[in-house]
């Protein structure tokens, strides 16, 4: 699948029609899907022939994939939980309402770790999504099927969503550009909330201009979301630059850990930024082994007041039968898998008493210490931080999921970037024994523009 | 005894018992044991915060301070974003009402044996 730039021209010069588009898609998915380990990007999909595309709009056409926590009226939404069975949403998430106003073809909704807690994809009831790169490996996670289906070639673009690190982790193992955008950059009104303080709604797509033709769309304010700002998404060209920039490498995302080939893929991607004009300067974010804890702490504690709402009365298929309200409850919620019954009893603990709000009090207070850690480096004139996404490529399928803890460790790099709200994009810097590896860009709130001009100068520079 | 506020404390059988007790959760026994191991060895993995230093947090807001301004929408009556209509979301609908389960703690009918299993 081209880049959405060159299938709009194609579409506007009449060399090919909107059909024509989702029968590729419809091809790269059957390949996708083919053989003993298909890929499986998606939950649910619809990639026949549609009448009623509309001719106008910036993605008019285009064939877009959407996260399966993110709700649409025309596929069920399952948050790849059994609990959610049977139920489709009466509305369009505002993103999605904001795709389709724009032409796009929202083509089916694809693969997650339930209710988006994961970082493989290996946690979902659909079952496992595979890297296109290598199928004995994880997409990662948790927006792993988007990522996928962009890496395969199914669609050009595709909505994720983001808590710790879900788009980009996933978008740095699958070879793709992932975008988490500035907290309140654009609504959630119909993502389906795990931690409610960190959750955002992101892009995966295989160029920069993509990702950010796609967040031009998505974004802006909706009253549907009190946290959605009124600030204008600034202009981007789609041109990058990176000549008179200032880019900060913070030690700390450099640990002896590191996998070399991502250390030295990362080294040489400072160098080729250095040739385009780039200054190059060291810097420091010392909070930053703070942030897994504080995140944890804080997306646990939330995520047990969030998923509440699934008690078979509000939202949540009914345990057939239940003798008293406490066992509609109970029986209801023992759908939920493993993981998210980890996550609901972890914040419970954390919250319940005896603990009073301590532990919430003292993740809120790492979470402004790793905050302040990033105003102090923007405030100092660096443009941007550089820093690989993840420690090392995409594991393997089953590597960690009998370890939990240990799984926790792949969104070390994603997870400080979402405490302090600012946007942050993971783009692919090379290959490393076969296996996609993502360079991530952070800048300060608001700065998307920036941000763009910088990773498509980075883009172009690696080409 | 231990001191269940200590970060590093081991969660038994019996605290995830009462932990999932209080999220409305029904275990099975083998979930009992496995979630068991698997906080402990989550809350080992996560560092404790108790000592540390927020001197440098003295006198500043919690957040970004755009984000604790509440915005309000004007109270105004407008038609509703629901695509369907709101009869076809309940598993079933009468009479005006939505029609649940019949729940036998709740029932007088059902406890004195005359109620039916149905509505």
């Amino acid at each position: 699948m081209q880049p959405i730039a060159s299938l709009a021209r194609s579409l506007h010069s009449g060399a090919i029609a909107p059909d024509d588009i989702l029968r590729e898609a419809a091809l790269a998915l059957a390949v996708a899907d083919s053989g003993p380990d298909p890929i499986h990007p998606f939950i649910q999909s619809n990639l026949t022939e549609r009448s009623f595309i509309r001719a106008t709009g910036a993605l008019a056409g285009i064939p877009i994939a959407v996260k399966d926590n993110i709700a649409t009226v025309d596929f069920p939404t399952t948050c790849g939980s059994r609990i959610l069975e049977g139920y489709t949403s009466p509305f369009d998430a505002t993103a999605v309402k904001r795709l389709r106003a724009a032409g796009a073809v929202i083509v089916g909704k694809t693969n997650l770790d339930e209710f988006g807690m994961g970082s493989s994809t290996e946690y979902s009831v659909f079952g496992v999504t595979r890297n296109p790169h290598d199928r004995s490996r994880v997409p990662g996670g948790s927006s792993g099927g988007s990522a996928a289906a962009v890496a395969a070639g199914i669609v050009p673009a595709a909505l994720g969503s983001e808590t710790g690190g879900s788009v980009r982790q996933p978008a740095a193992f699958c070879g793709v550009v992932g975008l988490r955008p500035t907290y309140g950059r654009v609504s959630r009104s119909g993502l389906i909330a795990f931690a409610s303080s960190l959750d955002q709604v992101g892009v995966l797509a295989r160029t920069v201009a993509d990702a950010a033709l796609v967040q031009s769309v998505v974004a802006g304010h909706d009253q549907r979301d009190s946290t959605s700002s009124r600030r204008q998404l600034p202009e981007f060209d789609g041109d990058g630059d990176l000549d008179g920039t200032v880019i900060g490498v913070p030690g700390e995302y450099f640990p002896d850990h590191l996998d070399p080939g991502v250390r030295s893929l990362c080294r040489a991607a400072l160098r080729r930024m250095e040739a385009c004009g780039a200054t190059i300067r060291e810097v420091s974010l010392p909070h930053t082994r703070l942030a897994i804890t504080a995140y944890h702490v804080i997306a646990g504690a939330e995520a047990s007041s969030n998923l509440a709402r699934f008690d078979g009365v509000r939202y949540g298929a009914s345990a057939i039968d239940p003798p008293t309200p406490g066992d509609l409850y109970e029986l209801t919620r023992a759908r939920f898998g493993p993981e998210v019954k980890r996550r609901i009893l972890l914040g419970t603990h954390l919250l319940s008493h005896g603990h009073g709000s301590a532990h919430y009090q003292r993740a809120q207070k790492a979470r402004a210490l790793v905050s302040l850690d990033f105003d102090y480096v923007f405030a100092s004139g660096v443009d941007a931080i550089f820093t690989p996404t993840t420690p090392a490529p995409a594991f393997r399928i089953g590597e960690h999921i009998g370890d939990p803890a240990s799984m926790y460790g792949s969104d070390e790099f994603t997870v400080p970037a979402s405490l302090a709200g600012v946007p942050a994009l993971s783009l692919p810097i090379g290959f490393r024994d076969g296996l996609p590896v993502g360079g991530q860009l952070i800048c300060g709130r608001w700065e998307e523009a920036r941000l763009m001009r910088i990773a498509a100068g980075l883009e172009t520079a690696l080409l | 005894m231990k001191d269940p506020r200590a970060w590093g404390a081991a969660i038994d059988r019996d605290d995830v018992r009462r932990l999932a007790a209080l999220a409305r959760i029904r275990l099975g026994d083998d979930e009992v044991q496995s979630l068991s191991d698997d906080l402990t060895s989550i809350l080992r993995v996560l560092l404790p915060l108790d000592s540390l230093d927020v001197s440098e947090l003295a006198g500043r807001p919690p957040v970004d301070a755009e984000q604790i301004a509440t915005t309000l929408r004007p109270d105004e009556v407008a038609p509703t974003h629901v695509h369907r209509p709101l009869t076809e979301l309940a598993p079933s609908w009468r009479e005006g009402f939505y029609t649940v389960p019949r729940i036998p703690a709740l029932d007088p009918e059902a406890r004195s044996g005359n109620g039916s299993s149905e509505e």
